[in-house]
């Protein structure tokens, strides 16, 4: 089974990196922006109640939204799942995330979502606290439920459970 | 088939086209597509998705190009990373000569694109730098306000502090006037008491204290030891309290048990003041005071410098107010004479030093009883 997963987030917030890291089990500290989408394949096991699916989840990887280019709604037709990323550093790519979550429930109302909140190794560095950033996040997200993850790419904290969590949910969808 | 002005023309702007059919199969016209994308060309047709996995979730909107319901479907800015970073766009476009068919074009845009990544990827470093410039700013403006608020309150507490430290040196000052004030009136007090019961002391302590200050200055002595040669003046004979006036005041010699009652004088004086907590040694002066550097003073018989200076200028302040000043009961030598005495004794029994600045002050003018 083949699944289009779509990550969607601002710029520079991590996207590839995430995508990096869990297909590749790589992590590149230069920022390298991002054109148009690459698509990257990675196959995955979900343990279902009585066997085991095989998933094959086809990555999009989309360019950030910088406030002058809009992420196209045409890269996310046909998504199973996304993936919105925001940096912990930055609130207002957490804050982002409730018009990308908009953005991408006007084309795929049925798709899944999980959301990340990355770069969590950078956060004492910068003065950010965790607990403050996920209170700001789930104070203003009323139906995110448990489907976030304190994320970090660099440190590979949350990232399988972060695309594992996604596909199991897209296949407990797919097989109600 | 492509015209060669067609081939020439899709070779210059990097244009690749095959065939999809109703079975979303791919099927190559050419090898120069498979090239593009680098992937095995046998002639057959592919699977769209193996070939495009870009195509997997809009399967719908194929078929409605393939079949004429649509005209046309593209996803431009496809990003791989085989042989080098490409860059290209998707057309579907349905073909109307030829049902159940659609073309699939691609589009190499992969120099634009990266054109675009470059100039993207600058605008976002800048604005990221912006940003952590502005964080910066907020930060500092942040630790200037705390500065300022803590140098404020600083200020404030100091301010507080001064006032506090005003109070208590005032209430300190006040505190030291008093004791000062209750000193001077107990020490005035004790010579006042003195001065009561025996007649001739009367002015005696006080004027012995004015000479030996003014010996004490004239040697060059600092106001601290000088206030306690006056304290010590005062009460230089406080001990009298213990002889009875009439051997004081008896003419003619006194005998021998009389005298050694009146050589108890400055001992009596030492016990009365010893408890009191002066600043200076006042009742070690005081017991002192009678000692002669040759060891012929009493009550111990001290000598040189056993005896403490300030007890030698008394002795001879002593002596010479003894001498100087007229009695109730006699009358005096007169100050020559009081000085001829000393200097006779000079260095014998007193310091010869401290009887050389009391005939100074006399013998210059600067001292005189008549100064008060």
């Amino acid at each position: 089974m083949k699944c289009k997963v779509v990550l969607i987030g601002d710029y520079a917030v991590g996207k590839t990196s995430l995508i990096q890291r869990f297909v590749f089990d790589v992590f590149r500290d230069t920022y390298l922006t991002t054109i148009g989408v690459k698509v990257t394949k990675k196959d995955v096991t979900v343990a279902l109640a009585k066997e085991n699916a095989e998933v094959s989840l086809l990555l999009w990887d989309i360019a950030g939204d910088d406030g002058f280019s809009k992420v196209s709604p045409e890269y996310m037709r046909g998504a199973a799942g996304g993936i919105m990323v925001s940096d912990v550093t930055r609130p207002e790519t957490v804050r982002n995330m409730q018009h990308h979550v908009a953005a991408m429930r006007a084309v795929c109302p049925e798709a899944e979502f999980v959301f990340a909140l990355n770069k969590s190794d950078i956060a004492d560095s910068n003065s950010i606290r965790i607990d403050d950033v996920v209170a700001q996040f789930t104070g203003a997200m009323s139906s995110v439920h448990e489907n976030w993850f304190v994320t970090s790419a660099k440190e590979n904290s949350n990232v399988d459970a972060l695309f594992t969590y996604l596909a199991s949910k897209i296949i407990h969808k797919v097989n109600l | 088939m492509k015209s060669v002005i067609t081939e020439a023309l899709f070779s210059r702007f990097g244009i690749f086209y095959a065939i999809i059919n109703t079975d979303l199969q791919i099927i190559f016209i050419e090898d120069s597509l498979c090239r593009f994308l680098d992937i095995e060309w046998d002639g057959t047709g592919q699977d769209v998705f193996d070939v495009l996995p870009e195509m997997v979730g809009i399967e719908e909107d194929i078929r409605n190009v393939v079949s004429g319901r649509r005209s046309e479907y593209s996803l431009l800015g496809i990003n791989r990373t085989l042989y080098e970073e490409i860059f290209f766009n998707i057309y579907v476009i349905n073909s109307p000569g030829n049902a159940g068919e659609a073309l699939v074009v691609i589009r190499d845009v992969t120099k634009e694109s990266l054109y675009r990544q470059s100039i993207q990827q600058s605008r976002n470093e800048i604005e990221l730098l912006q940003r952590q410039l502005m964080q910066k700013n907020l930060d500092l403006d942040k630790t200037n306000r705390d500065l300022l608020k803590s140098r404020d309150e600083q200020q404030v507490l100091n301010q507080v502090l001064e006032e506090k430290v005003h109070e208590r040196t005032r209430q300190l000052e006040q505190s030291t006037e008093l004791a000062m004030r209750l000193f001077h009136q107990t020490v005035n007090s004790l010579m006042f008491a003195l001065e009561q019961r025996d007649s001739y002391t009367v002015g005696h302590q006080r004027r012995v204290s004015r000479l030996a200050c003014a010996i004490a200055r004239e040697l060059g002595l600092g106001d601290e030891a000088v206030e306690g040669i006056r304290v010590a003046g005062y009460l230089h004979d406080i001990g009298k309290i213990y002889v009875p006036s009439e051997f004081l005041t008896k003419p003619g010699r006194l005998s021998e048990e009389e005298f050694n009652v009146i050589k108890a004088h400055p001992y009596v004086g030492f016990e009365i003041l010893r408890d009191i907590e002066f600043p200076w040694p006042v009742a070690s002066i005081v017991l002192q005071h009678h000692e002669r550097i040759d060891g012929t003073g009493y009550p111990m018989g001290l000598e040189g410098d056993q005896i403490k200076f300030e007890a030698k200028i008394l002795s001879v302040a002593d002596v010479v107010e003894a001498m100087g000043t007229n009695r109730p009961y006699r009358i005096s030598p007169g100050i020559d004479r009081a000085l001829e005495e000393i200097s006779k004794q000079k260095g014998i029994i007193y310091d010869a030093g401290i009887v050389d600045a009391c005939i100074r002050l006399f013998r210059e003018g600067i001292f005189s009883w008549t100064d008060e």
